[in-house]
């Protein structure tokens, strides 16, 4: 973990929901504070959203090796078309997630909430994924231009 | 094919499931192909 991955990964995905966090300080009427919860903001997959940018980015990266990089040849192809295989992933979830939206409720037990709220643990666990995938690519192919 | 789809998506919590399902398994197949590939031919 370094610097590339705090900017790359972690501000990407976190930073709107500080903002929302942030917005609940605020004297707001009592609808706009129930919709400061970050969880309103993630429920229905909305995190795919940051994973498809990982995506994109570690495509780009692919496309765009320097120089002095050798890669065996067929690697780059095949995570080419895996990463645009998980593309499609995060985009069936952010696009489709909230045409059917997650009811928010109390705790009801971990086993239980997690299974209430499973669009959001799929696309949560997606996003890690692609962010793992995205490092590996990123390690392979730019890491002498850090 | 339309018909297949409102099936599958006729209800609210069947849709979430098939969502989650589909989400989970994929890339769960896709992550490790990839480790798998970069372990092979990297």
């Amino acid at each position: 973990m370094n610097d590339w991955h705090f900017v790359n990964l972690f501000v990407p995905t976190l930073l709107p929901l500080v903002f929302l966090a942030a917005f609940s300080l605020f004297d707001l009427s009592k609808m706009a504070k129930l919709r400061t919860n970050p969880l309103a903001a993630i429920k229905d997959g909305q995190l795919s959203w940051a994973g498809l940018g990982m995506c994109v980015n570690g495509l780009y990266e692919l496309h765009h090796l320097p120089p002095e990089a050798v890669l065996s040849t067929p690697w780059p192809t095949i995570a080419f078309w895996l990463m645009i295989a998980m593309m499609m992933l995060h985009a069936f979830i952010a696009a489709v997630g909230p045409i059917f939206p997650t009811k928010r409720v109390r705790h009801l037990g971990l086993r239980k909430t997690a299974i209430h709220y499973r669009v959001l643990i799929a696309s949560a666990l997606l996003t890690l994924a692609s962010a793992s995938v995205y490092s590996l690519i990123h390690l392979t192919t730019q890491v002498w231009q850090d | 094919m339309s018909k297949l789809i409102n099936k599958f998506f006729e209800d609210d919590e069947r849709a979430r499931t098939i969502i989650a399902a589909v989400g989970l398994i994929g890339g769960l197949i896709v992550t490790v192909l990839f480790f798998l590939s970069y372990w092979l031919y990297h």
